[in-house]
């Protein structure tokens, strides 16, 4: 079946916001996990908690450098701006990834001393710093970078990391630490018995009111803030060129989605339910239901993002007209086309894969 | 015009950068089929576990790599990133589809052991995880091959960038079928003469016979792999301008007349750079389109001028001859040395390999004065594919990819500072990274194969 260009960017935006929904269950979970660490207990249950995730961490983590070089191959520009933008916080986020990676392989390595206690110790701070940042880029890209692109299409970026913080950016730091907590909770109690299953539930409903409280607070928000709006025709079959379009900003205009399709009001929505539906399961003993609801309920509020800046990928508030939208920062027809269906097929099988693998590791965790 | 403290340190962090993919990943390759070639041999307890945690060690550390690579990849090589990234970064998507998540995936529950997976399982498991590998290296050599030899995509000029046109001819490109081998052997290499010298370390001890097994392995795996880097890698005779003078100035031949013909293709580009402008400024004529056809091939050569003029179509004779001289590698010495070196050490490798193999065919075993040369060689073969990743670099020198993007481009517009914070970070990271190996290499043999205490 030959897609048209169009449709082939279409589809490669469902199959980038597939990846990022797998890739925030998967990073969610570790630094949920890791980030509730101090909070479980003392030295054996530690062990068992990080022996068992310590399994699965390489599947885990790989879907990181999976979205990556995603990115790179079908929406370049978008991949090289997007981290010369965040090349300070990157600085901050790549060694604490590595000191996780090898914390998480040889933390069980060696019981002498405080080798133990400092790993712990640093899986936990660094837990905290990735669930922020991450939820800064997350803010960051719905109120817009400070990058702008010349003639010759170099990119400049044109604020610092006090403009990377600001208080949205703060806010959605919050809500997405608070998600990571609830995930990572909902799977200790899920996985683990006896204390730590105890220490989960409580963290449960803790981080869930929380999460709901942000979430709802960060919706308004979104609704006064900012938007953009690509206000000259959009062809969909040009070549990819961000400068070629006019782009205008206003207040509110990230529900304009919304009002074109009334219907899209679900998605925030059920993120809302899933989540609130979590708490409840949980306070009911369905604790593998709750795990399920609480990851629908990451996954909702990933789709929302999503569909509220459709189809931006990543809008300029300095130089609007630089902005990225899917119609112009794609690679080449014949690269989306010869991509497109090998990974339309692997990324839902590699998502079984790393699914799959929990369930062997599960078979021989016992409490 | 970009600064030369920006650009040097760029350079600097990249060569960083890619140095723990492109150590580790042929190793952790090499280490999974000996690991995996072990599970069909009869080797089990403490010598399955040893080099089955050496191998997870090695596939974390490049893994580790690649992360740092991607994500710092993007911002400090951004121009690079967005001109490149349709056929640079397919392969290399494709690869992590197809061969790196779903070996990230495999390797928790290989890990964990037959009891996981079932005694057909673990062995089925390691030749998977090898297969994997494999694979990756394939989609590697593509991309790498792409670097050296650009096919397959077309400038151009209202998105700026290097379009794919054709995947199949990617895929095609004639270097790919020999770099793969090169990096087979590469990995069999590294793995190999990591393995012997282990083996060698500690097979003296009181427990350490169990290790003759895979030190004869070990030695047939390296002497397969030397002769097939002797096979050499065939970019360099690549239908390519680019490759085609370096070869003549490692021959020997004079850098005026080689000189010439690279004016001579300036010239060209900066018509087309001309043509370039009007167009980028909505002028659709058919003649000019054709033209621009004609030329573009040749707008990288242009670009080289943009060291020395923000405008290269306005530069003089003298900014042309600079421009010129500095297309053709500037220490052909330097790059005959490596050359030299990256033979010399692999020849050596070989010999050590084959005097290896023969002697652990011998009842007695290898002689004790083998095994201290095979403990104090060992980096030979790591020292080899670094001066071949070295020569393959610098032979490109000026061009990130041949003949269509200087490298002093590719940098993104940070300053010194931004810059010098970012080689750091990679310094910090690499660093790390050699010394987790470095820990690992010394501690775990010696638990395993203890000196003096009993065999566990």
């Amino acid at each position: 079946m030959n897609l048209d260009y169009p449709a082939l960017r279409l589809l490669w935006w469902a199959l980038l916001v597939l990846a990022v929904v797998c890739l925030v269950l998967a990073e969610s979970l570790m630094l949920g996990v890791t980030m509730l660490l101090p909070q479980t207990g003392d030295e054996p249950a530690r062990r068992r908690i990080l022996a068992d995730l310590g399994d699965v961490a390489a599947g885990l983590q790989a879907w990181l450098p999976t979205l990556a070089v995603l990115l790179f191959a079908a929406w370049p520009v978008a991949y090289a701006v997007l981290f010369a933008s965040l090349q300070p916080l990157l600085l901050a986020m790549i060694p604490a990834w590595l000191l996780r990676l090898a914390g998480l392989c040889c933390r069980n390595e060696f019981a002498a001393g405080a080798w133990r206690q400092r790993w712990d110790r640093l899986l936990h701070y660094t837990g905290w710093l990735l669930a922020a940042l991450l939820g800064v880029i997350c803010g960051n890209l719905l109120k817009g970078m400070p990058f702008h692109f010349d003639n010759d299409m170099r990119i400049f970026f044109l604020g610092d990391v006090r403009s990377l913080l600001n208080p949205f950016a703060l806010l959605m730091a919050a809500t997405t630490t608070a998600s990571c907590l609830l995930y990572g909770a909902c799977y200790l109690q899920l996985r683990h018995t006896g204390e730590v299953a105890a220490a989960g539930t409580a963290w449960v409903y803790k981080a869930g009111a929380a999460f709901l409280l942000l979430f709802v607070i960060t919706d308004l928000w979104v609704s006064r803030l900012e938007g953009y709006h690509v206000t000259t025709a959009i062809v969909e079959h040009a070549p990819s060129n961000p400068l070629s379009k006019f782009v205008k900003r206003g207040d509110g205009l990230w529900l304009d989605n919304y009002e074109h399709v009334p219907e899209l009001a679900i998605v925030p929505v059920l993120a809302f339910l899933a989540a609130a539906g979590a708490l409840l399961l949980t306070w009911l003993q369905r604790r593998y239901w709750a795990f399920l609801a609480a990851t629908l309920g990451m996954v909702f509020a990933t789709l929302t993002v999503a569909v509220s800046m459709f189809p931006f990928l990543l809008p300029s508030n300095r130089s609007l007209n630089s902005s990225l939208t899917l119609w112009d920062a794609s690679a080449s027809q014949a690269a989306l086309a010869g991509l497109a269906w090998p990974t339309a097929v692997a990324l839902p099988l590699l998502a079984l894969l790393t699914r799959w693998s929990f369930r062997r590791v599960g078979r021989c965790a016992a409490g | 015009m970009l600064s030369d403290t920006v650009f040097e340190l760029a350079a600097w962090q990249f060569m960083l950068a890619c140095l723990p993919d492109l150590l580790f990943l042929p190793l952790t390759l090499g280490l999974g089929l000996i690991v995996a070639a072990l599970q069909v041999l009869p080797a089990t307890g403490p010598v399955l576990t040893l080099w089955t945690r050496l191998f997870a060690a090695s596939f974390m550390l490049a893994f580790a790599g690649r992360l740092a690579l991607l994500l710092l990849f993007g911002a400090t090589g951004s121009y690079f990133a967005a001109y490149a990234g349709d056929a640079f970064a397919a392969p290399l998507a494709l690869e992590s589809l197809c061969t790196f998540l779903p070996a990230a995936v495999l390797l928790g529950p290989l890990l964990t052991g037959p009891e996981r997976l079932g005694r057909r399982g673990q062995p089925a498991g390691s030749w998977l995880l090898a297969a994997l590998l494999t694979l990756s290296m394939l989609w590697l050599a593509i991309a790498l091959s792409w670097l050296e030899n650009p096919v397959a995509t077309t400038f151009e000029a209202w998105t700026f960038r290097l379009e794919l046109d054709n995947l199949p001819a990617l895929l095609d490109n004639p270097p790919v079928i020999g770099k793969f081998v090169h990096l087979l052997g590469t990995s069999g290499a590294l793995a190999a003469a990591t393995v012997l010298a282990i083996s060698a370390w500690r097979m003296p001890g009181r427990s350490g016979a169990a290790l003759a097994g895979s030190f004869r392995l070990a030695a047939v795996c390296g002497l397969a792999s030397c002769l097939l880097l002797s096979l050499g890698d065939p970019t360099p005779q690549a239908d390519n301008p680019v490759q085609q003078r370096k070869l003549a100035l490692l021959a020997g031949k004079d850098a005026d007349a080689l000189q010439a013909d690279v004016e001579t293709h300036i010239r060209n580009g900066i018509a087309a750079y001309r043509q370039l402008q009007t167009i980028r400024d909505e002028n659709r004529d058919p003649a000019v389109l054709a033209d621009f056809a004609r030329t573009r091939g040749d707008l990288g050569y242009a670009l080289l001028l943009k060291r020395w003029t923000a405008h290269p179509e306005q530069a003089n004779a003298a900014q042309i001859a600079e421009a010129a001289r500095s297309a053709l590698p500037a220490h052909p010495g330097l790059l005959r040395g490596c050359r030299w070196l990256m033979i010399a050490a692999g020849m050596i490798s070989l010999l050590l390999f084959a005097a290896a193999t023969v002697t652990s065919l011998r009842p007695a075993g290898p002689p004790a004065w083998l095994l201290r040369l095979a403990v104090r060689l060992a980096p030979l073969p790591w020292l080899a594919s670094a001066a071949g990743w070295f020569l393959a670099v610098g032979g490109m020198q000026p061009w990130a990819v041949a003949g269509l993007l200087p490298d002093f481009l590719g940098v993104a517009t940070l300053s010194a500072g931004e810059t010098a914070l970012a080689l750091g970070a990679t310094v910090f990271c690499v660093g790390c990274l050699l010394t987790l190996a470095a820990l690992a290499v010394r501690n775990w043999p010696a638990r395993y194969f203890p000196e003096d205490a009993d065999e566990s």
